[in-house]
């Protein structure tokens, strides 16, 4: 698969040849992940983690919508029979060979719908037994047949899932996370030049990621301690200034990542101090490859391995070619 | 009262912003210090500070930073937005929409201030 100049992250091993003629870059967001044309970006996002919708366009409208649900339990069976009432819904019989098949256990599609809008609309939907997930794709009807043939034949292809036990994937902006297993999306940060997610396990453990960029601008700005202390979600805890350490942290294998590591304990304001302190241990690295700056802090109640945080740092912006 | 709503902007118009060519307006000085570029430009104060008995012109300094001035000196009246975006964006590496957000918001405030002005075709009717 060609790649632009961006580090991009790649979700697994089994994927396509893309399709992509122009440079192009990663989607992924609550187990879903796409290709597509670096210009288009996500311009609308709402819901949770496990039920909500994506709108993606360019500069100068709407271009496709995504929609997914996370099921507790699985269908049962393979979700032909939900694809096939999807469809049915909009008043046409479902079409051959979907886009994205083999990475679906159920997947369908109508295209040329009529609707009260226009005439032209594509609907597309999937169930994924590993990843639990429901998802649909509506292509904007209105748009030139020439773009919606690029996404029915160049974004929608490139469509999958991660299994819903695994890490997952988080990417937009040109940008990506990885999470590992077992971590929820909590909250979100999503601005342009500083966009960050944090994660929660079982409630007394997070995990925040965050990438800040153009790194060299963001350090002009605060050295690396005070990027530790920003922290973009409020919390009630605060550090604990006496039990902290904070040293030169440099990668092992790669030189292009360096910054510091903070090892400490974080606690609520007196008197409730004694009241369930958090251990954490973060680390703030600038790769000077991408000219970002790298953040990320593993909170837990027992003392965190410091391993969580180095391969959350590590693992942003995968290369596919680094990630296999 | 019904509130006036904001006309969108559309696709003939943003294409048309977007091939405008910005060039730098005459500066009175331009220097640099810890890393900034200032540029002092003469300012014509508004008529209602003049009836108050000010200085029809002042001098007026604005600081840039290494990213704002990469910009700055991209207006040199031979290169269109468009381009100066595609620029910014291999230069830090950030994505064409982002890019395209950043320069062309920069880009309204030095107009606004006076540092640049736009060359613009007038879009066909």
């Amino acid at each position: 698969m060609s790649m632009d100049n961006q580090g991009q992250a790649v979700a697994d091993r089994a994927i396509p040849r893309s399709a992509f003629r122009t440079p192009h870059s990663l989607l992924a967001w609550a187990g879903w992940l796409l290709e597509m044309p670096r210009e288009w970006q996500p311009l609308k996002l709402s819901g949770t983690p496990a039920k909500g919708r994506m709108m993606v366009g360019d500069a100068t409208c709407a271009l496709f919508s995504i929609q997914w649900e996370r099921l507790k339990r699985g269908l049962g069976r393979d979700g032909r029979d939900w694809v096939a009432e999807r469809i049915k819904q909009h008043g046409v019989l479902p079409e051959g060979t979907p886009p994205a098949a083999g990475h679906f256990s159920a997947c369908g599609w109508a295209h040329g719908v009529q609707t009260e809008e226009d005439k032209q609309t594509t609907y597309w939907y999937g169930y994924s037994a590993p990843a639990e997930l429901l998802v649909g794709v509506t292509v904007n009807g209105v748009l030139p047949a020439a773009v919606r043939a690029r996404v029915t034949g160049e974004v929608l292809p490139s469509l999958r899932t991660t299994p819903a036990n695994a890490e997952s994937i988080w990417a937009m902006y040109d940008l990506s996370f990885t999470a590992p297993a077992g971590f929820q999306l909590m909250r979100r940060h999503l601005y342009s030049g500083d966009v960050a997610l944090e994660f929660a396990r079982d409630r007394r453990e997070t995990l925040v990621l965050r990438q800040v960029y153009p790194g060299d601008l963001a350090l002009e700005r605060r050295p690396f301690e005070r990027w530790l202390d920003a922290v973009p979600f409020p919390e009630h805890r605060r550090l604990r200034r006496a039990d902290t350490t904070t040293e030169p942290w440099q990668h092992v294998t790669r030189s292009e990542l360096a910054g510091v590591r903070r090892r400490g304990r974080k606690r609520l304001p007196w008197p409730l101090g004694w009241i369930a302190p958090r251990w954490t241990c973060a680390l703030a690295a600038h790769d000077r490859r991408l000219n970002r700056l790298l953040i990320a802090e593993h909170r837990s109640a027992a003392e965190p391995d410091e391993a969580v945080a180095v391969a959350a740092v590590e693992k942003m912006n995968r290369s596919p070619r680094e990630g296999c | 009262m019904a509130r006036r709503q904001k006309s969108p902007v559309t696709a003939a118009q943003r294409n048309a912003a977007l091939d405008g060519v910005p060039f730098r307006l005459p500066a009175v000085r331009q220097e640099e210090k810890n890393g900034k570029m200032y540029v002092t430009i003469l300012y014509e104060r508004p008529r209602w500070q003049r009836v108050l008995g000010a200085d029809r012109e002042c001098q007026r300094t604005f600081g840039l930073d290494a990213y704002g001035r990469r910009v700055y000196e991209s207006c040199d009246g031979r290169r269109p937005v468009r381009q100066i975006i595609r620029q910014f964006a291999e230069q830090t590496g950030v994505s064409l929409p982002e890019s395209e957000l950043a320069v062309t918001k920069f880009m309204r405030t030095l107009l606004a201030k006076g540092l640049v002005a736009m060359k613009m075709e007038k879009p066909a009717a």
